[in-house]
C-alpha cells in the first residue's frame, strides 16, 4: 500500500508543478495585461513601463515564474489590487468553501449509496422504480436552477430559511447551518444521483457473486450478507466514483456560492477573473489545482486501503 | 443431379442487426419518449424564426413582468419581452453549443483516442498520463480562464466546452481501440497485410460507433448545462441573444415579484437534458449484449 | 435412522424463455455419519435439489415438495429458523472455490464469522478456533494465513479454507458441490483424504455431488444417480459398480477409462432440454434398449436388490442386456 500511495503522491506533484506553469502563463495571457491593470486608468506609456519595471514585469518569464514560484512556497502570495495579501485572503475563504463541499459530500454520499443499495435489493420493485428515477431527474437537473427553486420556496414563499449569505458556525451554529444547508443539498444532488446509479449498479453485481451465495449458506442475517458483504465489494466503486466527480463539485461550488450569496473561495475566483486581478487570480487557481490534487490523493489513498490486492502488494496486477 | 434454382435470398448481416436494434429500441417507451423531446429541441431550435409569436428582443414598456395571458402565453419580462418566444430563441444556444461542443470533442478525442490506443508505445503513454490528469479537472475552471481569455461570447463558450469533453473521448476511444486491435479480425487483417489506417476505417472505427453514440448522448446535456452555467455567470452568450441561462441569471433580481422568470428556462433545460439522458440510458440497454429485451 | 429425508422434490425455474424443470419428484435419505454420492451429469439437478434445501436460489425458483430435518421441514422453513440451520446444522461447500470467498476481506475473518453467529464466541475465542480448524484443514502455517486475503492463497488452499468454515461449528450434515472440479488432478486427491478424514473425525454426514465416479467408488457409502433432474438408479456403492442396473449408469461406467480396456464408449446423444417434463423415459432419446414403451410412459422407481433401486422399464447390467 504505501508504494502505491508514494507513486501516486509523486505523480500529484507533479500534476501541481505543471498546473503552476499552466496558471502562470494562462494569467499573463489575460488581455489588458498587469501593468495596464495595475496602473489603473492611466494609459500613458510612460507610466506603464515605469509599473512594469517596478513590479519586475519587464523580467523573462522564467525569472519572474522563478519569483513566484519561490515565493508561493513559501505561503507569499504577493499583493492584489487592493494591496491586500492574497495568501490571507484565500486562507480566510477556504474554510467557508470547505464546510460547503464537506457538506455537500456528505449529504450526497449518505443519501446516494442509501438508495443505491435500497434500488439493488428491491430491484424491480417500486422502491427501485422511484429511487432510479429520482436520480435520473438529479442528473438532469441543472443544480444552479435547483438552488433559485430552492431560494423561491424556503426563503422567499415559506420564510424558512435565508436566502443567501454566510454566518461564521463560531458565531453562531445554527444560523451556520440554515444558510448552508440548501446550498448544500443544491451542490450534493448530482453526486448522490451519479453515487446513486453507481452503487446500485455494482451492487446488483456484488450480490449476484458467488461470494455472497456462500454468505447465506453460512447462515449470516440479511443484514450482514447486505450491509458486509455485498457493500464491501462495491464501496471500491464508489471511491473511485467520488473521486471522479470531485472537479464536478469544485465547478459546481463556484456557481452555488454565486447565487447564495457565500463569500468563500469559489466565488472569489469569478470576483479575481472579473476584476481581472492577476495576481490574485494565480493565487488562487494555484491553490485550487493543489487542494484537487491533494483531494484526489486522498481518495486514493482509501482506495487502496479497500483494494485489498493494492493494500497488500501494492499493485493490482499480481 | 438436377439444378435447383435458388430464390435470391442474400442475408444481410448490417442490415439485421440495425432492425434488432430498431426492435429493442422501440420497446423502451422512456427511451422513445426521449428521443421524441429530444429531437422536438432540436427542431425548435432550427425553427425559432418561424414558430415564436414575438421578436426575442422586442420589447414592451406597457407590459413588464406580466402574467402569463392569451398575448403572452408565459408571460413577459423586466423589459416587457415574450418569456415563450425567448425560451423557443434560447433553445439555438443550447442546442448549438450541446452539439457543436460534443462534435468538436469527438473529432479532437477520438482520432488522439485511437492513435494511443492502437500504437501504443510511448504516444500512448504520454496521451494517457496527461488525459487522466485533464480527465476530471474542473471543466468550469477551464472554460472560465478560457473565457476571460478569449472574451465572453457563445463560439468561445462552446470551444471552451468542447475543450473540457475532450478528454473523456479520447479516453473511450483509447480504451475501445486497445480491446478492439486483439480482436481476430483485426489480427486476419494484419495477417493479410492490410494497411492500419485501412484497419482503423475499416474494423475499428465501425465497432466503436456504439459506444461513442451513448457517451455522446451523456456529452451534449453536460455542454448543454454547461453553456447555461458560463451564460449564467456572464461568461457566454451577450445580450441581448437570448440564452436560458441568461435568462435564469436576470430571473434571480425578480424572485419575490415573478418567480415564474426563473421557472421556465429551468424547466427548459431541465427538460431538454432530460430527454438526451433517457435516450442516452435506453440506447445504452440496446446496445449492451446483457439486457435480454 | 435418518438425519434427512427428501420427499417428492420438484424445483422449477420461471424465466423469461419459459419453465425450466429442472428437478422432478426426486427422494432421497441420508443418514447419521454416512456418504451419499450423489452423481450424474452437468445440468442434471444435483447441485440445484441440494440447494433448494437451504433456500440458495435465486427468486425465479419454486420449489415444491418436503425435506424433513430435525423435525423442521427445510422447504416451509424462513427468516431466522432456516438461518439458524445453514453454515450450523446443515453446512455447504461450493463449487468454485475462487470466487466463493469475499475478496475484501480478510481469510481468518470470514472463519471467524460463522463462528460468531452461531457459537458466540468473542473475537479472542474465534481465533483460536479458526486457527485449530486451519489446522483441522492442514493448512500450514495457520496462524499466517488467518490475516491473509483470499487472492494471496492457492485454489486448493481455498477449497480447504471452504471446508474448515463448513465445519466451523460442527454441522450434523456437509454437502459439497463438487468440491474437487476446479481444482488440479493433484490437488484433489488431497482435498477427498481431507473430506473422508473429517467423517471419521467429527461422524459428519456427507452429501458429495460430483460428475467423477471414480470420486464416489473412493469415498461413498451409497450412490444416488441422477438424469435429467430424475433419481435413476440408488445403491451401496459396491453394488453399483458391481450389478449397475440402469443404462444410464452402464454407460457412465464404460465411459471411465481404463487401462486395457480398448477404446472408450461414449453415451451418445445429449442431454434434453429441460423446458417440459416428458411423458416418458427421460433416457429414452440416448438409451440402446429403447423401445415403444420407454418412449411413452414413464418409469417409476423399483427395488431389484437391498438398498438398490432402479427407474427403468429394462434393467440390467449391459452384458445381461446383450444377452
Amino acid at each position: 500500500m504505501g508504494g502505491f500511495v508514494l507513486r501516486k503522491a509523486g505523480a500529484a506533484l507533479i500534476v501541481v508543478f505543471c498546473s503552476s506553469i499552466v496558471v502562470f502563463i494562462g494569467a499573463r495571457a489575460l488581455p489588458g495585461g498587469p501593468a495596464e491593470a495595475l496602473g489603473g486608468e492611466n494609459r500613458d506609456p510612460a507610466v506603464v513601463a515605469a509599473i512594469k519595471h517596478a513590479y519586475g514585469l519587464d523580467r523573462p518569464l522564467p525569472v519572474q515564474y522563478v519569483k513566484w514560484i519561490t515565493h508561493a512556497v513559501q505561503g507569499d502570495l504577493g499583493l492584489d489590487a487592493r494591496q491586500l495579501p492574497v495568501a490571507h485572503t484565500i486562507v480566510t475563504r477556504i474554510p467557508i468553501t470547505l464546510e460547503l463541499a464537506f457538506l455537500a459530500v456528505l449529504i450526497g454520499t449518505v443519501f446516494g449509496v442509501l438508495t443505491g443499495v435500497i434500488a439493488a435489493v428491491r430491484r424491480g420493485k417500486l422502491s427501485d422504480h422511484a429511487a432510479t428515477t429520482s436520480a435520473l431527474v438529479g442528473l438532469s437537473v441543472p443544480h444552479f436552477w435547483l438552488g433559485l427553486l430552492m431560494i423561491i420556496v424556503f426563503a422567499v414563499n415559506l420564510q424558512w430559511l435565508p436566502a443567501g449569505g454566510y454566518v461564521p458556525f463560531s458565531q453562531d451554529p445554527i444560523g451556520n447551518l440554515e444558510h448552508m444547508v440548501m446550498p448544500a443539498i443544491v451542490l450534493g444532488t448530482g453526486l448522490s444521483a451519479v453515487l446513486m446509479r453507481q452503487t446500485r449498479s455494482a451492487m446488483l453485481t456484488s450480490l449476484g457473486a458467488d461470494y455472497v451465495r456462500t454468505a447465506r449458506a453460512k447462515g449470516l442475517s440479511e443484514w450482514s450478507v447486505v450491509g458486509k458483504h455485498a457493500l464491501r465489494n462495491s464501496l471500491i466503486t464508489v471511491t473511485t466514483v467520488v473521486g471522479l466527480q470531485l472537479g464536478a463539485l469544485i465547478s459546481g461550488a463556484v456557481i452555488t456560492e454565486q447565487i447564495f450569496v457565500i463569500p468563500g473561495f469559489g466565488r472569489l475566483t469569478i470576483e479575481a477573473i472579473n476584476e481581472r486581478d492577476y495576481t490574485l487570480l494565480q493565487g488562487v487557481v494555484l491553490v485550487a489545482a493543489t487542494g484537487y490534487v491533494v483531494v484526489n490523493l486522498l481518495v486514493d489513498v482509501v482506495y487502496s486501503f479497500l483494494n485489498p490486492r493494492i493494500r497488500v502488494s501494492g499493485s493490482a496486477t499480481p | 443431379m438436377s439444378y435447383v434454382e435458388t430464390s435470391a435470398v442474400t442475408i444481410n448481416p448490417r442490415a439485421r442487426r440495425r432492425r434488432l436494434l430498431r426492435k429493442r429500441f422501440l420497446r423502451r417507451p422512456l427511451a422513445v419518449a426521449g428521443l421524441v423531446v429530444a429531437i422536438g429541441f432540436i427542431l425548435m431550435a432550427i425553427l425559432a424564426p418561424l414558430i415564436a409569436p414575438y421578436s426575442p428582443s422586442a420589447t414592451d414598456f406597457n407590459a413588464l413582468l406580466a402574467k402569463p395571458s392569451r398575448e403572452h402565453l408565459l408571460g413577459t419580462d423586466e423589459l416587457g419581452r415574450d418569456v415563450l418566444s425567448r425560451i423557443i430563441w434560447g433553445s439555438r444556444a443550447s442546442i448549438e453549443a450541446g452539439v457543436l461542443a460534443t462534435g468538436l470533442a469527438i473529432a479532437v478525442g477520438v482520432p488522439i483516442g485511437i492513435v494511443a490506443g492502437y500504437f501504443r508505445g510511448w504516444p500512448d503513454t504520454v496521451i494517457a498520463r496527461l488525459t487522466d490528469v485533464l480527465l476530471a479537472f474542473p471543466f468550469l475552471i477551464v472554460a472560465v480562464g478560457l473565457a476571460a481569455i478569449l472574451g465572453p461570447s457563445l463560439t468561445n463558450a462552446t470551444i471552451a466546452l468542447g475543450i473540457g469533453a475532450t478528454p473523456v473521448f479520447i479516453r473511450i476511444a483509447r480504451g475501445e481501440a486497445l480491446s478492439l486491435r486483439e480482436e481476430d479480425y483485426v489480427r486476419a487483417a494484419v495477417a493479410n497485410g492490410a494497411s492500419d489506417v485501412r484497419i482503423i476505417v475499416r474494423h475499428v472505427v465501425p465497432n466503436m460507433t456504439s459506444t461513442l453514440i451513448v457517451q455522446a448522448t451523456i456529452a451534449i446535456p453536460a455542454a448543454i448545462i454547461g453553456e447555461a452555467v458560463l451564460s449564467f455567470l456572464g461568461l457566454g452568450v451577450q445580450p441581448p441573444t437570448p440564452s436560458w441561462g441568461v435568462m435564469l441569471a436576470d430571473a434571480q433580481s425578480y424572485l419575490s415579484q415573478a418567480p415564474r422568470l426563473a421557472v421556465y428556462p429551468g424547466l427548459a433545460i431541465f427538460f431538454c437534458s432530460l430527454s438526451f439522458n433517457l435516450l442516452g440510458d435506453g440506447l445504452r440497454d440496446v446496445f449492451d449484449p446483457r439486457t435480454t429485451r | 435412522m435418518s438425519l434427512l429425508e427428501v420427499d417428492d422434490l420438484s424445483v422449477r425455474f420461471e424465466t423469461d424463455d419459459g419453465t425450466v424443470h429442472a428437478v422432478d419428484r426426486l427422494s432421497f435419505e441420508v443418514g447419521a455419519g454416512e456418504v451419499l454420492g450423489i452423481v450424474g451429469e452437468s445440468g442434471c439437478g444435483k447441485s440445484v435439489s441440494l440447494m433448494s434445501l437451504l433456500g440458495l436460489l435465486p427468486e425465479t425458483a419454486v420449489v415444491s415438495g418436503r425435506a424433513t430435518f430435525d423435525g423442521i421441514d427445510l422447504l416451509a422453513a424462513r427468516g431466522t429458523a432456516l438461518r439458524s440451520i445453514r453454515g450450523r446444522k446443515i453446512a455447504f461447500v461450493f463449487q468454485e472455490p475462487m470466487t466463493s470467498l469475499n475478496p475484501a476481506f480478510k481469510v481468518g475473518n470470514q472463519i471467524g464469522e460463522v463462528l460468531r453467529r452461531h457459537l458466540g464466541l468473542d473475537r479472542a475465542a474465534a481465533r483460536k478456533r479458526t486457527i485449530e480448524l486451519l489446522e483441522l484443514v492442514r493448512i500450514p502455517s495457520a496462524e499466517r494465513r488467518l490475516d491473509e486475503f483470499p487472492h494471496q492463497l492457492s485454489g486448493g488452499m481455498r477449497q480447504r479454507v471452504m471446508i474448515a468454515m463448513a465445519v466451523a461449528c460442527d454441522p450434523k450434515i456437509l454437502i459439497a458441490d463438487e468440491p474437487t472440479t476446479a481444482l488440479d488432478v493433484t490437488i484433489q486427491a488431497g482435498i477427498l483424504d481431507l473430506v473422508r478424514d473429517i467423517r471419521e473425525r467429527l461422524g459428519t454426514a456427507i452429501v458429495l455431488i460430483t460428475h467423477n465416479l471414480g470420486v464416489v467408488a473412493d469415498i461413498a457409502d451409497r450412490v444416488l444417480v441422477m438424469y435429467a433432474g430424475r433419481k435413476v438408479e440408488e445403491a451401496p456403492v459396491a453394488e453399483l459398480f458391481a450389478r449397475p442396473q440402469h443404462p444410464y449408469t452402464n454407460g457412465l461406467l464404460a465411459a471411465v477409462p481404463r487401462p486395457g480396456a480398448g477404446r472408450l464408449r461414449e453415451i451418445p446423444g445429449r442431454v434434453p432440454s429441460l423446458a417440459e417434463i416428458p411423458q416418458a423415459c427421460a433416457f429414452a432419446p440416448r438409451c440402446p434398449r429403447a423401445d415403444a414403451i420407454t418412449r411413452s410412459s414413464v418409469p417409476e422407481l423399483r427395488t431389484v436388490g437391498p438398498g438398490h433401486m432402479v427407474a427403468c422399464f429394462h434393467p440390467g447390467t449391459d452384458a445381461e442386456a446383450a444377452a
